[in-house]
């Protein structure tokens, strides 16, 4: 009896939630001012050989992740998969935003090895030495929300951050700054957004029923 | 005073510029390390105290005008490269050199300053934050009985007065007047040529000093190149996991100092120390093993080369996110020449060496490691004390 009431109330929370998109939702959609080039303190250059085997792209540009919250409000219970990957000795994103409960895959695509790991305090992991074409993919799940700073052992140069968000209403700006979340629930929720440690907004508003909601951070 | 300040305070304003294709970054690291050892203190430490504390200060500057060229300085502060060596403090330019890549693909790449041998495989990871251990392994840091400030220093007849005690032994003299098989990193002066093709990897360098000679002769104001060192390694990376190395060297090992002792007719250039090495590394999730093997010659006015053979191998596992722990053997094994009387006779102690060391990354920048180390020496002569203890951490801006 207590499973099927249960499934009743899983049933209708989706059919209250697919009805609150398709008839109440609105977009939040907004500015947030970023800096112009990558904030990474060191240059990527291999001092002593042995390193890096081919060409050093540059880094990817600096994004800021962006989410909603207010109370009551989780990630939803699912095991989303994501990947970042390591090519031409640069992360290919500068940031992901993954909801709580997510897996990233960091997949090598370069000759050379790449360690990457973490000693945030959101999720600690050390990958170790991994080559390209690994298998499996070397993969780690998140389930604590915060700011993960990434690096590589081997490449100092080398830095990414994941922000894992217990939040169903995510998204990262353009390198511009801009961003937009949609599908959003009208109601009054907090804003934020994050680009580093440090660098981070949050802010109260409002999102319409129908329409959209112009934030400036 | 005040530019150091200066400089410090724009560490902390400007630490990276990139602009119109210029990058620039000023950074540095800060380390503390205390030492206590047994008497007469191994792994080219040397001071009379219970413990010897080490702090350095390291400044850098790197700057990249265009993909092709790279300026490199770094400057230290800190009691002596040769531990203990300016007790009251002393700043150096450690590195400072040009490089130019020719090719995009890094065929081919030229260096022109004062920077690192590209010997062997320690070098490349003997900074602070890549060497598991406090100290460097035994070829590339422990002395041997080779004199470099007086060729006479090497005859038969002062090699059998040391080894029957009638004069000081190796390790009870100062360290500048001996020889090392390579010592540390030997940032001594001079061009190098390198690059990679595929899988191969291949580096030439001239430099004023051989790999052995003391910090003090690796500025270019003290030595000259009448006698330059040739060296290089020829590498071979057939996969992620493997990293081949076969290296030489060879050139002078006596100092300048040592010229007027020399007979008529000959000069620095006429007794060479010539040196072959390999070296491996596998690495694979969190274990990284290396190794290396020295063979090191020295040739005398009279009589036999002296000839030592040293190896060390290591292994690094990291238990956790930030922490791991390590361990090194190592071995120095030297003939023997025959003295006065005829007699075999040692001119430099046998040692072997076993290190343990953990390091606990705190945070990407902050490393604490603590290290010990056993020595034994063997073949009939005294060596460096059995016990050293290390304890280091450092920070890097």
């Amino acid at each position: 009896m207590g499973k099927l009431n249960e499934m009743k109330i899983i049933f209708w929370s989706s059919v209250y939630l697919s009805a609150a998109l398709l008839v109440e939702a609105g977009t939040v959609s907004g500015q947030i001012k970023l800096p112009d080039k990558h904030q990474g303190k060191r240059i990527a250059i291999e001092k002593y050989t042995g390193k890096i085997s081919g060409k050093v792209a540059k880094p990817p540009l600096p994004v800021a992740g962006v989410w909603l919250t207010r109370r009551g409000l989780t990630a939803p219970k699912s095991s989303k998969r994501f990947i970042l990957n390591q090519k031409n000795y640069q992360f290919g994103k500068s940031l992901m935003v993954i909801p709580k409960g997510a897996t990233v895959f960091f997949p090598n695509e370069d000759i050379d090895y790449h360690n990457i790991f973490s000693l945030s305090k959101t999720r600690r992991f050390d990958l170790g030495r991994y080559r390209k074409n690994e298998t499996p993919i070397p993969s780690v799940v998140f389930n604590k929300a915060g700011l993960v700073e990434l690096r590589c052992e081997i490449h100092e140069h080398m830095q990414a951050k994941l922000l894992v968000v217990d939040s169903p209403y995510y998204t990262i700006t353009d390198a511009s700054g801009s961003f937009k979340l949609t599908q959003v629930p009208a109601g009054t929720y907090t804003l934020h957004a994050q680009l580093s440690k440090k660098q981070k907004w949050s802010k109260p508003i409002q999102v319409k029923a129908q329409g959209t909601t112009n934030v400036q951070l | 005073m005040k530019l150091w300040v200066s400089i410090l305070t724009s560490l902390f304003v400007i630490p990276s510029f990139a602009k119109d294709g210029w990058e620039w970054s000023l950074g540095g690291s800060f380390e503390n390390t205390i030492f206590h050892t047994d008497s007469p203190a191994p792994s080219l430490l040397k001071f009379d105290e219970d413990f010897f504390y080490q702090p350095r200060l390291s400044l850098t500057l790197d700057v990249r005008p265009s993909d092709r060229w790279y300026f490199h300085a770094r400057t230290r502060i800190d009691r002596g490269f040769d531990a203990a060596d300016a007790p009251d403090g002393e700043i150096r330019l450690d590195e400072v050199f040009l490089r130019y890549q020719a090719s995009e693909d890094q065929m081919l790449q030229f260096q022109v300053g004062k920077f690192a041998t590209f010997f062997g495989r320690h070098v490349r990871e003997h900074d602070f934050y890549d060497n598991p251990f406090l100290t460097a392994p035994l070829p590339y840091g422990e002395i041997l009985g080779v004199g470099v400030r007086n060729p006479f220093a090497n005859s038969s007849d002062n090699i059998a007065a040391r080894a029957n005690g009638t004069q000081a032994g190796v390790f009870n003299s100062p360290k500048r007047n001996w020889a090392t098989p390579v010592w540390g990193p030997s940032y001594s002066t001079g061009a190098a040529v390198f690059g990679h093709i595929k899988h191969f990897d291949y580096a030439f360098e001239v430099k004023n000093v051989n790999l052995g000679a003391h910090p003090n002769q690796w500025d270019p104001d003290l030595s000259d190149f009448r006698n330059p060192t040739f060296s290089g390694r020829l590498g071979y990376r057939p996969s992620a996991e493997w990293d081949l190395g076969f290296s030489f060297s060879r050139g002078p090992y006596l100092n300048p100092e040592a010229e007027r002792f020399l007979p008529n007719g000959l000069d620095r250039g006429d007794l060479p120390n010539t040196i072959f090495g390999l070296d491996a590394r596998w690495a694979h999730g969190d274990f990284i093993i290396s190794g290396e093997i020295l063979y090191s010659q020295f040739e005398r006015l009279q009589g036999e080369d002296l000839e030592s053979l040293s190896w060390y191998l290591q292994a690094r596992w990291k238990a956790s996110p930030g922490f791991w722990l390590a361990t090194r053997l190592g071995q120095t094994m030297n003939n023997e020449v025959r003295g006065p009387a005829g007699a075999s006779t040692p001119w430099s102690p046998d040692l072997f060496r076993t290190e343990v060391a953990a390091g606990w990354r705190v945070t990407p920048d902050v490393l604490l490691k603590a290290q010990y180390s056993y020595t034994e020496s063997s073949g009939g002569l005294a060596g460096p004390g059995e016990n050293l203890f290390g304890f280091g951490g450092g920070w890097r801006f």
